[in-house]
């Protein structure tokens, strides 16, 4: 009924999807931040330590000036060793008048030099040189070239945030994956369960809760509607069906059951009293002069006379669907009983009174119908159903040849 | 975390405090090895110092017999800076006329007397022959195996009209009250 894709591998589950498609969205969030924060922080960063280097040599150009004039070294290394303490400064050079090295300060610990310059270049931290003036007179040159300690540590750890804040989001888009899925396959799981009641056991009554997600909803409705066609067209279905099979085991004319109805009914009445205990009586009746009729008064009466026999063995039994017309003018009629010659006498009175008087069949036909009556009583006369029939068949004979006789 | 403590307070800081940091001016090569430097350190000394009214021309006055004085005698190496050497016996040194008093070998009590008449006046007082400053001089000059260095007497400077910029107090031996 409803078409599904043939694959070769199984579709991924919801959560699966959505969790991957989270998944993407939010790493590609974090690395865009992560990278513009990064960058931000490395642009601000870099521009804090060229101040700070450019400060530094502003600095040591007015403190350092005496141990230049003095000609003291001394001094002057134990000047810098203290102003350059911070792992901001990679190294200090100071010149004097003649361009001759007055002092040199390395970081004690420095970074790989090769990489450290190079990243300083990539960077745009270039030394900065200020001049040592006194008294007007430039008395030599003081260098400094930033570090990059404080932008190794501010990178390192931008980098070991950004990989908690992955990780951290990975887990959360788990679980967003997993209450999303809830929300939304919940409904649909019971949509699939609907539909496999439907298929598997005609459960057409079920409706769907419209879960309250608008495409869902709207899907809701839309097999909500189909399950009520689907419904109706059902009921259509199994009323005309029901029609079909009344039709099939019933006489059109009197309305009675046929031959094979009246075989199932009785077979199953013998089966259940053979359980149950009790008795079973078979009647089994003739028109007597149902030729002659159709032959005087035509078939039109003949049908009408059928009919009305038909309703006098109606109005005489217990149940008026255990009255049967066997073919022609043949009719029989099935009881159950606990005292089976009671019965016979009182249905054979029954009827023989109900056709002894003339009955009008039409405003021209006044006729009289008299019926032959046969009985056969289960157990007693046989045990099946062609030895029932026999043992009736042969008293309603035997009847008739005696009313026609007297 | 994105900078450390500005460069200008570690400056500050670095003043504040008292470790003395002595000063060093290499030595020649010589027959007397500290004639040129004790020219150049007072040189240098007078250039880090300030007079009320910031007098054009000072005079130096070389006060008794020196050891190391015959270059700062000669007066080639301060005439630049607009310094003029005299010599003087040490009752002629008045702060009138000298702005810059060199106290060569004298006994503690004459270089005493030398510095207590300059007192009062805005004159810049060297001792060169008192290692443990006690002559009252603001500027002890130390004669080291290896280089010439000299010692502040705090008291001394505070108590002149002469300034000395502070970067050179810093270093200075430390200072012997």
């Amino acid at each position: 009924m409803i078409g599904r894709p043939v694959r070769k591998q199984p579709a991924p589950a919801l959560r699966e999807l959505l969790a991957r498609g989270h998944l993407q969205l939010v790493l590609l969030a974090v690395i865009l931040a992560s990278f513009s924060l990064l960058s931000s922080g490395l642009f601000a960063l870099r521009a804090y330590a060229q101040q700070n280097v450019a400060l530094l040599a502003q600095t040591l150009s007015y403190t350092v000036e005496p141990a230049l004039v003095f000609d003291d070294r001394e001094a002057a290394r134990q000047m810098l060793g203290r102003l350059a303490s911070n792992d901001n400064i990679a190294w200090v050079e100071i010149r004097d008048g003649a361009g001759q090295t007055f002092l040199r300060w390395h970081r004690e610990v420095a970074d790989p030099s090769d990489l450290g310059a190079v990243t300083a270049q990539w960077l745009g931290l270039a030394p900065v040189e200020r001049q040592i003036v006194f008294r007007g007179k430039v008395i030599g040159t003081v260098r400094v070239a930033g570090g990059l300690g404080a932008i190794y540590r501010y990178t390192l750890a931008s980098l070991v945030i950004a990989s908690a804040c992955l990780g951290i989001t990975v887990i959360a888009t788990r679980l967003l994956a997993r209450r999303l899925e809830e929300a939304v396959a919940a409904p649909l799981d019971r949509i699939v369960e609907i539909a496999d009641d439907v298929i598997h056991r005609r459960h057409l009554s079920r409706r769907l809760e419209p879960p309250g997600i608008a495409e869902i909803d709207h899907f809701a409705k839309d097999f909500n509607l189909l399950l009520t066609e689907f419904e109706r067209w059902q009921e259509t279905l199994s009323t005309e069906n029901a029609e079909l099979s009344r039709r099939v085991d019933r006489d059109p004319l009197t309305g009675l059951g046929n031959r094979g109805r009246f075989e199932k009914y009785l077979t199953a009445a013998i089966s259940k009293v053979a359980t149950n205990g009790g008795q079973v009586v078979v009647f089994y009746c003739d028109c007597n002069s149902f030729k002659q009729i159709n032959d005087t008064h035509g078939h039109d009466i003949g049908d009408l006379t059928l009919c009305h026999v038909a309703d006098t063995l109606r109005s005489v039994a217990q149940d008026p669907d255990s009255v049967f017309r066997l073919g022609g003018d043949e009719f029989a009629m099935v009881c159950e009983t606990s005292n089976a010659a009671a019965l016979v006498a009182r249905t054979r009175g029954a009827l023989i009174g109900a056709t002894s008087a003339p009955v009008t069949v039409t405003q021209e036909a006044r006729l009289h119908i008299g019926i032959s009556v046969g009985h056969a009583i289960f157990p007693d006369d046989g045990q099946t159903l062609q030895q029932l029939m026999r043992v009736a068949d042969s008293r309603m004979y035997r009847q008739k040849r005696g009313e026609i006789a007297s | 975390m994105l900078t450390n403590a500005p460069t200008w307070l570690i400056a500050l800081a670095l003043a504040a405090e008292s470790q003395p940091v002595p000063v060093g001016m290499p030595l020649d090569n010589d027959a007397d090895p500290y004639r040129a430097v004790v020219a150049r350190m007072v040189r240098a000394i007078v250039q880090y110092s300030r007079w009320p009214g910031n007098p054009r021309h000072l005079r130096a006055c070389v006060v008794g017999p020196t050891d190391h004085a015959d270059d700062l005698l000669k007066g080639r190496e301060v005439a630049e800076i607009g310094v003029e050497v005299v010599g003087r016996s040490p009752d002629r040194a008045t702060p009138a006329e000298c702005q810059i008093v060199y106290i060569g070998r004298l006994g503690i009590n004459e270089q005493r007397k030398v510095t207590a008449r300059m007192q009062d006046g805005a004159a810049l007082t060297i001792a060169e022959n008192d290692p443990a400053c006690r002559s009252r001089a603001m500027i002890c000059l130390l004669f080291e195996a290896q280089t010439l260095s000299f010692r502040l007497n705090i008291d001394a400077v505070s108590r002149s009209q002469v300034r000395i910029d502070p970067r050179v107090l810093r270093l200075s031996g430390g200072d012997s009250r």
